[in-house]
């Protein structure tokens, strides 16, 4: 075979090189030498790589199969490609309760175990067991911010709080803690959504509040306009964005020193003719002006700089019922 | 027009070869184009470029004329002409092409090798890629076990 017979490439070229590989290939060139090895598991490169498009969906209830489980699928190459699951031995008898930036985590109401899944890497990891019951299961995991994820299970309501538990990947264990959001349980809604350390959940009708995981403290805020058909949070440029559909308009708000200030309209007739209900936001670009929304059958982005809608990927007949839950863009990660 | 001289720069190689060639053209490579800036542009300016030589150096300078007069050609002519450039490089150009644009600094010519040699990689195992490149294994039998075992659904 026809090789390179000169010395050997430099870190700074080998990672130009390896940053055109697919992502698929690069994690089996670990193996190639230890330079290689140290290259990939780098940050620099990783901050390097293409994001890395993943989200949940599932199909509607079918009255001769009954309701079908949530799937998870990720952009690559060849399009939305579902990540078979089968390499979770535990797939069959347990659900998808959550997942986050591509991490997925299941519950096993049979054996009262957590699973956190990485589908992409098929790796998986079984939590120690929680002594408790629980009304509600989270998994946070953000990584841009940390490699170690966390689970949080609340297991009691309060007035204005909840009794919680927390699993974090770095000790192993699960620890106890108490959480005081200043605002009626009951205005709390499942919408959560996990960055930079921080788990915000929108209080319904004008509020979301910041869970600070590590120090149990919550920061109520204000949002600019009230949560109508659809709100969603999201980080993008280190800033907090609140997207909010009325109805007519989707209006993007972005939180800076302590102000909302409207950053958009997009403005329903341009997107489809769909009817809005079909129109979902799905999710902010970490760092660009560009937001993701979901119409039956497609990812469409929106440049919010140029006004320019693109589809990122159109399902074909096979998912054309698909409903897709949520969408992550995320680094390359391998917990 | 007869008379009006083009801005020339001379640039040599490490083993000694002198190139002469348009300013535009040396100016595809930032290292220069910042050489340039800094030392105020005068003519007869003699520029070294260290660690590059003259056979390299002059295919480096193929890709910069062309792209130099970018703007003359439309966007898939040059993508054919890039296509063309980087197929007839052999293995060790190539990767004298890749050292030579990240010393000088030619985004677009560092991006073309990359993409190249990217493509030689996909699909090639870990052993092939080995002999690819003349790279030793400098694993432990044991360290390599336990990376097989935990990129096994590679190897499935």
């Amino acid at each position: 075979m026809e090789n390179f017979s000169t010395v050997s490439l430099t870190d700074d070229i080998l990672i130009e090189i390896l940053t055109k590989l697919p992502l698929k290939s690069l994690f089996r060139l670990t193996s190639v030498s230890k330079q290689w090895q140290r290259l990939i598991s780098d940050r620099y490169l990783r901050n390097k790589l293409p994001l890395m498009l993943s989200g949940v969906y599932h199909f509607p209830h079918n009255a001769k199969t009954g309701v079908e489980k949530p799937r998870f699928a990720w952009l690559s190459e060849n399009g939305f490609e579902d990540m078979s699951l089968s390499f979770f031995p535990f797939n069959l008898s347990s659900t998808i309760i959550d997942c986050c930036h591509g991490l997925l985590l299941f519950y096993s109401s049979l054996h009262g175990r957590f699973y956190v899944c990485n589908p992409i890497l098929k790796k998986w990891f079984q939590l120690p067991k929680l002594g408790k019951s629980n009304h509600l299961s989270i998994l946070a995991f953000d990584p841009r911010h940390a490699a170690r994820y966390r689970v949080v299970c609340f297991t009691g309501w309060l007035a204005q709080g909840a009794e919680i538990e927390i699993y974090s990947s770095e000790t192993g264990e699960w620890a106890s803690g108490l959480l005081h959001w200043g605002v009626d349980t009951d205005r709390m809604s499942a919408t959560m959504r996990y960055f930079d350390g921080l788990l915000y959940v929108l209080a319904l009708p004008q509020f979301v509040v910041g869970i600070n995981l590590e120090g149990m403290s919550c920061q109520q805020i204000e949002l600019p306009e009230m949560v109508k058909h659809d709100g969603c949070v999201g980080k993008s440029g280190g800033l907090l964005h609140y997207s909010s559909n009325n109805g007519k308009q989707i209006n993007i708000w972005a939180l800076n020193s302590s102000k909302w200030s409207l950053k958009h309209s997009i403005s329903f007739q341009f997107i489809v003719e769909e009817p809005l209900e079909m129109v979902n936001f799905l999710a902010f670009h970490p760092e660009l002006d560009i937001v993701y929304l979901w119409v039956p059958g497609k990812i469409i982005s929106y440049d919010l700089m140029n006004k320019r809608f693109d589809v990122v990927c159109e399902f074909g007949l096979e998912l054309k019922d698909a409903y897709l839950i949520q969408m992550w863009l995320h680094p390359f990660f391998s917990c | 027009m007869v008379g009006v001289k083009k801005k020339m720069v001379t640039l040599v190689s490490s083993d000694g070869v002198e190139f002469v060639v348009e300013k535009r053209v040396a100016e595809q490579s930032l290292f220069i184009k910042n050489a340039l800036n800094e030392g105020g542009v005068e003519e007869k300016v003699m520029i070294p470029i260290p660690k590059v030589t003259s056979d390299t150096l002059s295919s480096v300078l193929e890709y910069c004329e062309k792209h130099a007069s970018a703007t003359e050609f439309q966007e898939n002519e040059i993508e054919e002409w890039d296509k063309e450039y980087i197929e007839k490089a052999d293995l060790d150009l190539l990767y004298y092409l890749l050292q030579a644009s990240y010393s000088m600094s030619i985004m677009g010519l560092m991006e073309l090798g990359a993409k190249k040699v990217a493509s030689l990689i996909r699909g090639k195992s870990p052993q092939e890629i080995r002999e690819l490149f003349n790279i030793k294994n400098d694993f432990t039998p044991e360290q390599e076990e336990e990376i097989r075992r935990e990129m096994q659904w590679n190897y499935e």
